[in-house]
């Protein structure tokens, strides 16, 4: 009884751990969507960047421009799914009926783009978690806008006022605080800034937020000198210079570069932090693996008086040793079996309370827990076995322990 | 009574207990060692956590922003005084020149040492050892054509510029060059105005610097870098309670094996206990004798298993973190009582079932 219920609470522990230590390094790569875009998107013949302070000097007519129609690509590459949303940016500047120039932003906040099986909904209000509206956020086809908290106090404009500028009027529909240059700017649906600068379908850049794999040695090699397999093999692992490079091939005369400050310590974090978790499941694995061999050692020791019946009654150390070896193998199968459903339970527990998404049990554990409840309680066994069978059982059964 | 409570005869039985059969007395210490040592490591790296990965995080880069007022005078001092030792003020003074081809570049003036060491993911690359400019990836595209030394202009002053390094930074780096900040100011007579800060610590000491700086400097424009600060809460919070979920479960496991492992090696031996009873010791002798064993047990699977869970916490953390976790003095007392009790409790629990049973059935053996 003892026994049976070490192995179930040992694997039950084993389970939970091992399924948390798969799962969590997607559940933190998640939370690091709050770190914003980490793959930038730019024509490849764009003049230099003219921004100060997250200002741009460039002229609006300056400069190369990507194609809107074109952006939906990025959803069509090989690693779409691990691409959680992409914004497109277009700048210009606003002059309003002050005569003064604000700097106009233009983007998606939240916009529906259909892809070939389903749609697909994305903008800032996923790749720019952090922004914050006061207010409502504009529809994506309207003439709505956000104005940045500084210029709002600036104009004293609030949700709901007009602005004026060369004959359009906007309205206000929120107040957008970022912390950023965003603060001084309007923020406006991009097809409206394309009306603004008379560039229909013009975008400037793209920000993409994709989920990728921590960067090593081989996911730093330069595609280009790389053929066959090789450059076959780095296609398909999810590192942020992937998914750029087959940006730039999916999107015509378009650049994508990983935003090193974010992809490179966001794939070194999340290392740490799911080696962590491993070295804490392996510590989980040796305490029960521990507990399960302890409490097979003490349940056979206390049944060593049957083992005296059987060896008096003429049952060979053999015979003995394989009945126990049996049993004990019966008792893995049950307890690893009870174990592993009641780990999956527990790891789901574990993944709602702490990432309110729940963690699920690949059923290709299943054989490998009851494999290691099946080694765990034999290497328990063993040695109390051997023992056992060695007792005299004369000695045994008088009840004098050797 | 109490002179004869703890005879010559008292430790002997102890000692002989222990001796005689070892097998049973390691398997128990060994037990509760190895749950000392799980917890030990556990709690250690748990107190760690925090400030191993907000030292991860140092490595995002400035979290905090100071913008000083248009025509205002900002200098890095003022800025340092509001913080603590350690933290990292890089000043940027910014200007729109112009090269000798007419191609439009922002020039940054920079202590560019500085910007490197916060900026650590920046790919740098040395293009000639004795010069002092850091260009942009594609700002040394831009000006490749014109002919070196590459010269500047801003306001019609020139400046030669005498390329060292080359960034790439997938951001608008790439598109600026970067100048030791006396040069700059020398060429173009500006002085710094924007100030990347990085704060080291919890989220809530960069809240407090930044509450400093507002509060000093109530001129300039003091920005949180947002999406580095909310990220930080949020993978902190979250690893926090995995972590957490995990040692308090396999603690839980861990105490519930040594509990019943104990607990049966305590049962194994009622002969020894009807014995005790059937020679007269009262039941306070016999419980004595026991809880002792328990006791002495828990101390040492408690100390044996701190050190060696001293010793995993440590190298847990070189292996992951590259830097030891340093072992808490806290933990040392809460694991040893925990061992202690574990044990104890472990003891009582059967000596409760045997007082109830005669001596002589048990002699009997059934």
């Amino acid at each position: 009884m003892l026994a049976g219920l070490a192995v179930m609470l040992g694997m039950t522990i084993v389970t939970a751990m091992v399924a948390v230590g798969i799962d969590v390094g997607d559940k933190i790569n998640r939370e690091f969507s709050a770190l914003g875009p980490n793959i930038v998107v730019y024509p490849q013949e764009d003049t230099l960047d003219l921004q100060i302070g997250g200002v741009s000097l460039k002229p609006a007519s300056e400069g190369a421009y990507l194609k809107e129609s074109d952006l939906v690509q990025i959803k069509h590459t090989f690693w779409a799914h691990n691409i959680q949303a992409y914004s497109p940016f277009l700048y210009a500047e606003l002059k309003l009926g002050s005569g003064a120039d604000v700097p106009l932003i233009g983007t998606y906040f939240d916009k529906p783009v259909p892809l070939e099986y389903e749609t697909i909904t994305t903008g800032v209000r996923k790749t720019h978690p952090w922004w914050q509206v006061r207010g409502a956020w504009p529809m994506d086809d309207s003439t709505d806008v956000l104005i940045g908290r500084r210029l709002a106090a600036k104009l004293a404009l609030s949700p709901g006022s007009k602005i004026e500028s060369s004959g359009r009027v906007f309205r206000v529909a929120g107040v957008l605080s970022t912390d950023g240059a965003e603060d001084d700017a309007i923020i406006a649906p991009i097809a409206l800034v394309q009306q603004v600068i008379g560039r229909p379908g013009a975008v400037r850049r793209v920000l993409v937020r994709a989920l990728t794999k921590p960067e090593d040695d081989f996911g730093r090699r330069d595609p280009q000198s790389m053929s066959g397999e090789v450059l076959e093999r780095w296609m398909c692992s999810p590192y942020a210079n992937t998914i750029a490079h087959q940006i730039s091939q999916a999107v015509p005369g378009a650049q994508a570069e990983q935003i090193r400050q974010v992809a490179q310590n966001e794939g070194v974090l999340l290392s740490r932090i799911s080696g962590l978790m491993w070295l804490v499941a392996l510590a989980g694995f040796g305490a029960s693996t521990l507990a399960v061999a302890s409490a097979m050692a003490t349940t056979i020791f206390e049944r060593r008086r049957e083992i005296g019946l059987m060896k008096s009654l003429g049952a060979g150390q053999g015979l003995v040793a394989s009945l126990f070896l049996a049993e004990a193998f019966l008792l893995a199968l049950a307890g690893g079996l009870a174990g592993y459903f009641l780990g999956g339970l527990l790891a789901r527990r574990i993944g709602l309370a702490v990432f309110s998404s729940s963690i699920a049990v690949q059923p290709v554990l299943l054989p490998f827990i009851l494999m290691l409840a099946a080694v765990v309680t034999f290497a328990g066994s063993l040695a109390a076995i051997r023992k056992a069978v060695r007792f005299d059982p004369a000695v045994i059964l008088r009840g004098e322990t050797a | 009574m109490k002179s004869r409570s703890f005879s010559p005869m008292f430790w002997r039985m102890l000692w002989r207990n222990a001796t005689v059969r070892r097998g049973r007395s390691l398997t128990a210490a060994l037990a509760l060692a190895v749950a000392a040592a799980t917890s030990t490591a556990l709690l250690d790296l748990y107190i760690d956590l925090d400030a191993k990965l907000n030292k991860e995080f140092r490595k995002f880069g400035a979290n905090v922003i100071v913008i000083a007022a248009e025509g205002g005078d900002l200098a890095v001092a003022d800025i340092q005084r509001q913080l603590a030792d350690g933290d990292i003020v890089v000043p940027l003074g910014y200007a729109a020149a112009k090269s000798a081809s007419g191609q439009p570049v922002v020039v940054a003036g920079t202590d560019i040492a500085l910007l490197r060491r916060i900026n650590s993911a920046w790919s740098v690359t040395t293009i000639a050892p004795g010069g002092d400019a850091m260009v942009g990836i594609k700002a040394a595209a831009a000006i490749a054509r014109d002919p070196a030394p590459v010269t500047l202009s801003f306001k019609g002053r020139e400046l030669a510029l005498n390329v060292s390094t080359q960034v790439k930074s997938g951001d608008t780096e790439d598109s600026q060059i970067f100048i030791p900040i006396s040069a700059f100011h020398d060429w173009t007579g500006l002085q710094p105005t924007t100030f990347q800060i990085l704060v080291n610590g919890s989220p809530l000491q960069i809240q407090a610097a930044l509450e400093r700086l507002r509060s000093a400097l109530p001129q300039a424009e003091v920005r949180p870098v947002r999406q580095v600060s909310e990220a930080q809460t949020r993978v902190l919070s979250k690893t926090r309670g995995i972590m957490l979920a995990s040692a308090i479960l396999i603690a839980f496991l861990v105490a519930l094996c040594v509990l019943a492992t104990l607990t049966a090696s305590v049962l194994e031996r009622r002969k020894d206990f009807a014995v005790m009873k059937a020679l007269g010791s009262s039941q306070w002798e016999v419980n004595r004798l026991f809880l002792m064993e328990a006791l002495l047990l828990g101390i040492l699977g408690g100390v044996a298993g701190s050190v060696i869970g001293m010793g995993l916490a440590a190298w847990i953390g070189r292996v992951n973190f590259q830097a030891a976790v340093e072992p808490r003095l806290i933990v040392f007392p809460i694991v040893l009582g925990g061992c202690v009790l574990l044990s104890l409790i472990s003891a009582a629990l059967p000596l409760a079932r045997l007082h109830r049973i005669q001596p002589a059935v048990m002699l009997k053996g059934e």
